[in-house]
């Protein structure tokens, strides 16, 4: 494999940190029984998503205006916002219906 | 080696952070001390983003998700039942699992860098070249230019959030 | 290759075949009016092979009809053809005749059965068969109606199929036969191979070009010369395993069980001397070979021989019949190996009515009296005037009873064919003629009159159900009739055995004054003898049994070979049988339950993915996207 030039590894380097925490918010989500350590896990994600676009931003060649990443990664975080409110407050819906935050307790699907 | 510039520096420290308050989250043993990690990596994640060039966006990461998703989740952990899990068993055995998993990782990693580019080191550049004087008003006009359908439906989509959220956790009578 | 005969020739065969067809499908509806159609069809084939009998050039034969049957690989072709010479006429007369005796009489013997149809509609597929048989032009054709005989014996013989001793008497007749048949298809092959190598592919199986192709002068196949010796002794082994020799005898006596008409068809007349008929088609290949020829005689001798010692201590009637039966062939056989086809075919053709008449006038015994063993049937001889009567006239027939009986004369032919050849096998059949004369009237002094027996059995496998208590009465005229015709015949065709040599050709030897005298001295004395033991009571046969155990056990046992052939054979075979279920079991059985339970096993692991958490769609999600991610960038990793 050729030489990886200079700009290229800073971009390499980058994307696998936002790689890792996009695989550590998977670990959290699949791994944890608490509903809430899952929308912990779908934070982490959104977040590295955001970090990928504004690097690729930063980066891209293609992109005239670097500041189209940060508008797309602004929406992406409002949304996320308000995805964590919705989700708690179906986790505050699921506690009163089934009495835990345990993912398990909720498995009224026979299989 | 020598640090040529800060930029390495402060580029390490904050993606090592950042990716250390990841695994905490993932693996805490107690549900606040991932909140707690969570808050950590958001704010070494805004920190990158200063970096970039990225001011608007970092401002927004620390008010929305440092002042806003955080609080959420802890007052969900507090108004909910719950629990702390066992994430790691606290056994002697695991931790040098974990140790050894480690190291054999970073060589790992460290193989591949050398062997794609040649050398240990690298300077690492983010800062941007060219300098926003008018960061607020190139977003602006982005926003209603280009963006606009987006950010209406985005509007859109919040109010219906905020409704559906009402509703779903409203108290039963 | 169509000749003006074709027509007349393929009715013979096809006459009884469609009545099978029809007796088959609706023989359930209206048996007797449809048996009737059948019967009277054979007649006309009778009469057809009667007339064609008569009038039939003298010399090779003439191919009636050659077909192209089927080919392999576009360039070998397989004809189906029939012929008819001097031979093949007399043979179907024999057989026809027999064929139309035995309809007559099962009106009569089969006339309370349910399956009354179902007789006669094989009755009518196994004359076609054995006629197709005869006319057959060559080897292929002739093993199709060899296998169809077989079929049809094995139908026969089990016909009483809820009866499981006729059960297994069907099994083995077949199965047995088929080991000759081993030999036919390997005889067969070996020639196509000769023919594919030789470029004689399309005659190689046809008698007559076989006849040319092997003749002594023709130096032009060598090949076939070489192969002669096999190709005879494989066809000789099925013709063996076809017409009960040693050592396939075994299947004749068990295949008793079937009615009675059929043990006159089958196992007197026709079938069993399909292997004799092959023998003789093929006699140019035999005559030539003298280690062939040899082992023939030998063969035809000792069985001879054999089977009539047997016969000497056999205690059911219709056993005692299927033993001489192989002792004839035997003779028949030998006949063949000492050189005289025509002695054979005589034979064969005295054998055919005067064993018929005795199977039949047993069937009438079995009828009254319910029972085949002699030790309980007693004075046929007051109540059945005409069934004791022929019975008796079939008797010296097969005894040899000079001058006035069939058998005399075609004995003789033997006897002399024996007495210029080998004279120790003169001496040899000469000895069991005597022995024959001597079995048979054992028979009959012991059943027709009121001989006294020491130990009468309990109920043998052979008896019927029916209650024992009426008194025996004579048969109906229906069962009568053939009686009658045969034993007529058994007297007369003695007389006109001259008309053989005309049609086959070659003469019928006369020993001269020796073979002459001897022959008479044996069969008269064996009838002396055996009214001394069994009638006048000089010598006590149970004083014989008490001097001579050994002997007699070994006799009572037909000389152990059933049971030598289950140490031996029959272990070898359950030995790779139980060796094949093993594999069966444990390897393919294992297999396909393997494959069950891998089907079971990734169910089970596809059913986690519907489980309803939503962790496990998550990780499939990112493990699908990981997938995908890889597939799409593969061409970069070069």
């Amino acid at each position: 494999m050729s030489r990886a030039r200079g700009s290229n590894v800073v971009l390499s380097v980058l994307l696998i940190v936002s790689t890792l925490i996009f695989g550590l918010g998977i670990l959290a989500v699949v791994t944890r029984r608490n509903a809430i350590g899952m929308l912990l896990g779908i934070e982490l994600m959104l977040n590295s998503v955001n970090l990928n676009l504004v690097i690729f931003g930063r980066f891209s060649e293609r992109i005239a205006d670097p500041l189209e990443g940060q508008v797309y990664a602004l929406f992406i975080m409002a949304l996320a916002v308000a995805e964590a409110a919705v989700g708690l407050a179906l986790i505050l819906a699921l506690v009163r219906k089934f009495g835990s935050v345990d993912a398990d307790a909720a498995g009224t699907l026979k299989g | 080696m020598g640090v040529s510039s800060g930029q390495t520096a402060a580029f390490l420290v904050l993606s090592l952070l950042a990716i250390s308050g990841a695994f905490y989250t993932a693996f805490a043993n107690k549900l606040f001390h991932s909140v707690l990690a969570l808050l950590l990596t958001l704010g070494s994640i805004a920190g990158l983003y200063f970096m970039m060039g990225a001011e608007f966006l970092g401002v927004l990461q620390i008010l929305l998700y440092m002042g806003g998703v955080v609080v959420l989740f802890v007052f969900g952990i507090m108004l909910t039942p719950a629990r702390d899990e066992d994430r790691l068993p606290p056994m002697v055995k695991w931790h040098m699992v974990a140790i050894i998993g480690v190291g054999l990782l970073t060589t790992f990693l460290v193989f591949i860098f050398y062997y794609y580019t040649g050398q240990f080191w690298h300077e690492i550049r983010i800062t941007p070249r060219i300098t926003y004087d008018k960061m607020f008003q190139d977003i602006s006009a982005l926003l209603t230019d280009k963006f606009l359908v987006p950010f209406e439906v985005l509007s859109v989509a919040i109010l219906v959030a905020l409704i559906g959220a009402l509703y779903v956790a409203r108290k039963r009578e | 290759m169509n000749s003006p005969l074709a027509v007349p020739l393929l009715l013979i065969p096809l006459l009884p075949l469609v009545n099978f067809i029809i007796l088959i499908f609706w023989g359930k509806a209206a048996p007797r009016s449809l048996a009737i159609l059948s019967t009277a069809c054979l007649a006309a084939a009778t009469g057809i092979a009667g007339y064609l009998f008569l009038t039939i050039p003298d010399g090779p034969p003439t191919t009636a009809m050659s077909a192209d049957w089927f080919f392999v690989d576009k360039q070998f072709f397989f004809q189906f053809g029939i012929m008819i010479d001097g031979l093949a006429a007399t043979m179907a007369l024999i057989v026809t005749f027999v064929s139309l005796m035995v309809h007559i009489y099962s009106f009569g013997y089969m006339e309370k059965h349910e399956h009354f149809g179902r007789f006669f509609a094989f009755l009518a597929l196994f004359t076609s068969s054995m006629l197709l048989l005869v006319f057959s032009s060559n080897l292929l054709t002739m093993f199709v109606a060899w296998e169809g005989v077989g079929l049809c014996s094995y139908f026969l013989i089990g016909f009483y199929f809820e009866k499981p001793s006729a059960a297994a008497a069907g099994k083995k007749a077949f199965i047995t036969t088929k080991l000759g048949d081993l030999g036919f298809i390997t005889a067969i092959l070996i020639l196509l191979t000769i023919g594919a190598q030789t470029q004689t592919f399309a005659q190689i199986l046809d008698f007559e070009s076989l006849k040319t192709m092997l003749a002594p002068r023709n130096a032009a196949y060598p090949l076939l010369k070489d192969w002669s010796f096999i190709v005879g002794l494989l066809l000789f082994f099925a013709a063996i395993g076809k017409s009960a020799q040693f050592p396939l005898h075994v299947w004749l006596p068990d295949a008793m069980e079937g009615p009675s008409p059929v043990s006159a068809l089958i196992h007197a007349a026709t079938m069993v001397v399909a292997g004799v008929y092959l023998v003789a088609r093929m006699f140019f290949l035999f005559g030539q070979d003298p280690n062939l020829a040899l082992i023939i005689t030998l063969v035809g001798v000792f069985t001879a021989f054999m089977a009539a010692t047997i016969a000497l201590k056999s205690y059911d009637l219709k056993r005692v019949l299927a033993y001489s039966t192989i002792s004839q062939i035997g003779y028949m056989m030998a006949a063949l190996g000492l050189g005289s086809a025509v002695a054979s075919m005589f034979h064969v053709g005295t054998h055919a009515f005067f064993k018929a008449l005795l199977f039949l006038a047993a069937g009438s015994i079995f009828h009254a009296y319910h029972s085949l063993e002699i030790r309980r049937i007693r004075r046929v001889a007051k109540f059945m005037r005409t069934t004791s009567i022929t019975f008796a006239v079939g008797a010296l027939a097969l005894a040899g009873f000079p001058y006035i009986t069939a058998g005399f004369f075609s004995k003789e032919a033997v006897l002399s064919a024996a007495y210029e050849k080998f004279p120790w096998a003169f001496w040899v059949l000469a000895l069991t003629a005597g022995l024959t004369a001597f079995y048979m009237f054992r028979l009959i002094f012991l059943t027709f009159f009121n001989y006294p027996v020491q130990s009468v059995p309990k109920r043998s496998s052979g008896d019927d159900n029916a209650d024992e208590n009426h008194e025996p009465h004579e048969s109906s005229s229906a069962m009568t009739m053939p009686l009658v015709i045969l034993a007529i015949l058994s007297v007369a065709a003695g007389y006109f055995g001259w008309l053989l040599p005309v049609r086959i050709g070659g003469e019928i030897p006369h020993g001269g004054t020796n073979v002459l005298l001897t022959s008479i001295a044996f069969a008269i004395g064996g009838i002396l003898l055996a009214w001394a033991i069994y009638s006048a009571r000089i010598v006590k046969a149970e004083a014989m049994v008490e001097n001579m155990p050994t002997i007699a056990r070994f006799l009572e046992n037909k000389w152990y070979w059933d049971e030598i052939y289950d140490a031996t054979v029959g272990r070898l075979f359950r030995a790779v049988t139980w060796l094949v279920a093993q594999f069966d079991w444990y390897i393919v059985d294992d297999l396909y339950h393997l494959f069950g339970r891998l089907s079971v096993r990734a169910g089970m692991s596809f059913r986690q993915m519907h489980s309803g958490s939503v962790q496990i769609y998550l990780l499939t999600i990112a493990i699908a996207l990981l997938i995908l991610i890889f597939m799409y960038n593969i061409t970069r990793f070069s």
